[in-house]
This record gives C-alpha cells, sequence and structure tokens, in this order.
C-alpha cells in the first residue's frame, strides 16, 4: 500500500477529513452541523460513512478479538534486545509465544488440561531471583487445591465502584465467586459457566460471550460481569493466569531480598505492549510459592486486589450450581 | 415496538438463533455504535444491552422477519437512549449535535449493503491490516485494542497527539483505499 494518499483538492478532501475527524472526536459545533448536512444531503458522503462506520467497527472487533495485540506485541517483543535487561535483579522474561490472552473462561478450562504437581522444595535452587520466584508461583497455583481469594475491586477517583468480593478457586479451572452482600453468585465447574441470583433461576452456558448480554440486566452490579467477559480486559482473577501473563508481558523486580517470608514482586508492562494491567504486584510465601496477595493496576486507576483467606478444602461438588442453588431452576443459554 | 417485529409465530427463530446472528453482526453494529458515542466502552455497553433486548424480544411470541433491520432499530434505540443519559450525567463538555446524531443513525438504517459485500468487504479489510507496516500496526493496535487516546499512544511513542492523529488518519485512508482496491479487482476477477 502506498503512503501517499493525500487528497487531491479540498472539495474531495473535506468530507473525509470531516469523517475522520468525527471517529477521532475533533470536530467544532459547526463542523458537526456541517458534515450532518452533507450526510442528510450528499449520497456520496453517507456510503463513504457508511464505509468508515463499518471499518470503524471491524477495527475495534478485530482489536477485541486479538488479531491487532499480536504484531503489536511482536514488535515490542523484538525491541527487547539483551540490552533492556536492566540491573540483575530484574529480569525480563522472554517468551517467544505472543499469542493474545485468552478469554478468561475458556483459558481456565484450559488451563484444567494441563495441571501439574508441585514441584518438591528441596529442588528448588538456593539463588533467589525474579524469575525463580515466579516460576516457583506459577508451580504452586496450579495445584489441585481449593484456596479462597478475598477480591477487592477499588479506583481511587471513583468509590462507588469499589467492591468486595469471595473467590473459591481449584486449580484455576473451576471457580465460585460471590459478592460481599450476596447478590447474585457466579462459578465453573470446569465445563461450565453458571451465575443465579436469590430466589432466581440459574443461567448456565458453556458459551460465557453468550451468556453475558443476558445475564448483564440480571446482576445488580453488571461492572463485575464486563470484567469476567471482556477479552480486552480479561478477569484475571485467576492466579494461575495472572502469572502467566506476567510471564508473556512483564519485566519482573523481586523487591524484597532472599530469607524473608514472602517474596514481593513487581511487574511492569512491557513497552510497546498494549493490553493488560500496567503494574502487578504479588507476594508468595517463600516456603510454598503460594501467592498470598496481588495486585493488578490498569491504565483506567482499578485496582484489583486479591488476598488469600484460606486453603481449606471444599465441598467436592462446591463448584456446581446445585450445591448453592438446590432448588432453583436451570436455565441454558 | 421495535420496527420489523410483528406476528405472533416464532417458529421463524429458535432461542439461541437471533443472539448468534446478533454476534455475526456485531462488526457493523459496533461501527455504528461508535460512530455516535465516540466512547468504546460505551459502544459496548450499549451493544451488550441491546442483546438483552434482541434476547428477550426472540423468546416473546413475536416474529422477526428481518432480523438485521429490526436489530438495527433495536440498536439506534439503545444507542440514544444512551447518549442522552450520557448527555444528562456529564457536567461539562459539548454533546455531540442532535442533527447529527439523527443523520448518522439515518445513514446506519438505510444501508442496504448485502450481507455478501459486507464479508467480502470485511475479509479485504483484514488482509489490508496484515499488509500495514509493523510499526502502522502497532498503532492501530493501540488504538483499536487499548482505546487509548491520543494523548495515551503519543507518551508511549515518544510523539504527539497531533502527530498520532494524523498517522492514524492516514492509516484508515490508507486501509480504506486497499479495501476499496481489492474489492475492485475481486469483482473484476469474476
Amino acid at each position: 500500500m502506498s503512503d501517499k494518499n493525500k487528497p487531491t483538492s479540498e472539495t474531495e478532501a473535506l468530507p473525509e477529513t470531516l469523517i475522520l475527524g468525527h471517529f477521532d472526536n475533533s470536530l467544532t459545533e459547526r463542523q458537526e452541523s456541517e458534515l450532518a448536512q452533507r450526510l442528510a444531503t450528499c449520497p456520496e458522503t453517507r456510503a463513504r460513512f457508511r464505509t468508515q462506520m463499518r471499518m470503524e467497527g471491524r477495527l475495534h472487533s478485530l482489536g477485541r478479538d486479538g488479531f491487532l495485540a499480536s504484531a503489536a506485541v511482536q514488535q515490542a517483543s523484538a525491541a527487547d534486545g539483551p540490552g533492556s535487561h536492566i540491573e540483575h535483579q530484574v529480569t525480563t522474561v522472554a517468551e517467544s509465544s505472543s499469542r493474545r490472552i485468552p478469554p478468561v473462561f475458556t483459558s481456565w478450562v484450559a488451563a484444567a488440561s494441563t495441571i501439574l504437581l508441585l514441584a518438591a522444595w528441596s529442588l528448588w535452587p538456593s539463588g533467589v531471583n525474579a524469575a525463580s520466584v515466579l516460576r516457583q508461583a506459577q508451580q504452586a497455583a496450579q495445584e489441585l487445591v481449593d484456596r479462597t481469594y478475598r477480591v477487592t475491586l477499588t479506583n481511587p477517583s471513583n468509590q462507588a465502584w469499589e467492591q468486595e468480593l469471595t473467590l473459591d478457586i481449584r486449580g484455576g479451572s473451576k471457580f465460585v465467586l460471590r459478592p460481599v452482600d450476596g447478590s447474585y453468585i457466579m462459578g465453573s465447574d470446569g465445563s461450565e459457566f453458571w451465575m443465579a441470583r436469590p430466589d432466581g433461576p440459574v443461567w448456565v452456558t458453556s458459551n460465557y460471550r453468550a451468556l453475558a448480554p443476558a445475564l448483564r440486566r440480571r446482576i445488580p452490579n453488571r461492572r463485575v460481569l464486563g470484567l469476567a467477559t471482556s477479552p480486552n480486559k480479561p478477569f484475571l482473577l485467576d492466579i494461575t493466569e495472572l502469572l502467566s501473563l506476567i510471564k508473556r508481558k512483564y519485566e519482573i523486580e523481586l523487591i524484597n531480598p532472599s530469607g524473608t517470608p514472602e517474596h514481593h514482586i513487581r511487574a511492569t508492562l512491557r513497552s510497546g505492549t498494549v493490553n493488560g494491567p500496567e503494574k502487578i504486584e504479588f507476594w508468595t510465601d517463600a516456603d510454598t510459592g503460594v501467592v498470598i496477595k496481588a495486585k493488578t493496576y490498569w491504565p483506567d486507576q482499578n485496582i484489583r486486589t486479591l488476598e488469600l483467606l484460606n486453603s481449606e478444602p471444599l465441598n467436592q461438588n462446591w463448584y456446581q450450581y446445585p450445591l448453592h442453588m438446590p432448588d432453583a431452576e436451570a436455565r441454558r443459554l | 415496538m421495535a420496527t420489523g417485529v410483528r406476528g405472533t409465530q416464532r417458529d421463524l427463530m429458535t432461542e439461541s438463533q437471533p443472539i448468534q446472528q446478533y454476534l455475526q453482526l456485531r462488526s457493523e453494529f459496533m461501527g455504528y455504535l461508535y460512530a455516535i458515542t465516540r466512547d468504546a466502552e460505551l459502544a459496548e455497553e450499549v451493544y451488550q444491552n441491546a442483546a438483552v433486548v434482541i434476547i428477550e424480544k426472540a423468546s416473546s411470541d413475536e416474529t422477526i422477519r428481518n432480523f438485521r433491520a429490526w436489530a438495527k432499530e433495536v440498536v439506534r434505540r439503545q444507542a440514544l437512549h444512551a447518549i442522552r443519559s450520557r448527555e444528562t450525567a456529564r457536567r461539562h463538555g459539548r454533546a455531540t449535535a442532535p442533527e447529527l446524531l439523527e443523520a448518522i443513525s439515518a445513514t446506519f438504517c438505510e444501508d442496504d449493503s448485502t450481507a455478501s459485500l459486507v464479508h467480502k468487504e470485511a475479509a479485504a479489510m483484514q488482509k489490508c491490516v496484515g499488509e500495514l507496516p509493523q510499526e502502522k500496526k502497532t498503532l492501530v493496535a493501540m488504538r483499536y485494542e487499548h482505546d487509548a487516546s491520543f494523548d495515551e499512544i503519543s507518551r508511549k511513542m515518544n510523539s504527539t497527539p497531533a502527530a498520532i492523529q494524523r498517522a492514524l488518519s492516514r492509516i484508515r485512508k490508507m486501509l480504506h483505499e486497499c479495501t476499496q482496491r481489492r474489492l475492485a479487482l475481486s469483482e473484476g476477477q469474476q
């Protein structure tokens, strides 16, 4: 394609300039009126606007579905040469794979098929660094045990957005999520995704994307489901997926030295990478590698915090909806 | 009642079909929604809300004879409602000119492009995106995947917001011309 697409005259340039300016939200009031008048009176302008409208929709869809991210990530990875390593405690985790973060539901299902057992502590290298802490945390997160986390969603500029939830998770593929006010419950048994409100039916699907719109109006606070279903802002409540994301896209730094009971890691999004939290911090138990706390910092100032409450075994059927909603009607979507 | 919805039969669609059709039209609807909101998050919100309406209407005793036209009307109404709500809530800043919102909605609703053309156009555009030089792809990804503002992109790219806006305008013109060229070539070959 040529980059030399300069308009040949002002009269030809104007409609397209107005149209692109509209999508950039940069038109003045007078220009908006002018565009409106042209759309009302000029079939060519309408046709061009429709084409641009479809193009904008497709670009947003391509972005949402991850077709744009790979190119950007590849470029960012290519830019991360040996010179980008900083000090000995800052580790760039090279990863050849540039695949997009999968939607959380599918990733959890996929994670279930790749569960590994915990590595023996005796094999752990004596020299602790950021990469070794991350590896240990990943192995611990793949243990097939129940863990319960407190999840806090906050935004310094919007206190109304604050929420607290409880997350039970087993092995990365099964979860139950409940806000503290008990207004709804959602979960997955590893193969199906379900959600219910008190006294309501249980909505069940194996296709979370189809589930999302149907549920939005049934959930008092829709933003939580938005987080759960947006591929652009993956939920990241799954420690396994969070650690995997860190490995692929972040530079990690061990904050506190070895010998302390907890390891504190700070992960910073690599320059040029476009998707994900700008910063992630997590704390692991120095002995077990289990993530005790994790905080993700997003560009829109949202902060999501996970704190481990306990690792007690839960009922075998805990991740299936009949245990929580025994009398509710199940409706499949 | 939404335009295009009438009758009492419901055998033309099962409960699962409307949402699938709706998802297939996602790009078209998101294009319109972004055109009138210029806000990716709000556009997504409206798209999701319209999906709820579509699921509910589709499970009622009403026949949908022209799904695309009907869904367009649902989306249009949801969008205008959302914009009105946003303008009410907004304490400062300038609202989009009402006549422009009407003109865009009319342009969207009168679009009678065939599904075949829309599909070919989408395929052509995706190829054109694939042909973009790497640095242009990065800009496109920042803008359309991360919904980054010109300010945010310029900070990451060590540039100015105005330069980023100009660069993205050039890229969109390139994509438009490339898409049209590919479509013309495709028609010429048939």
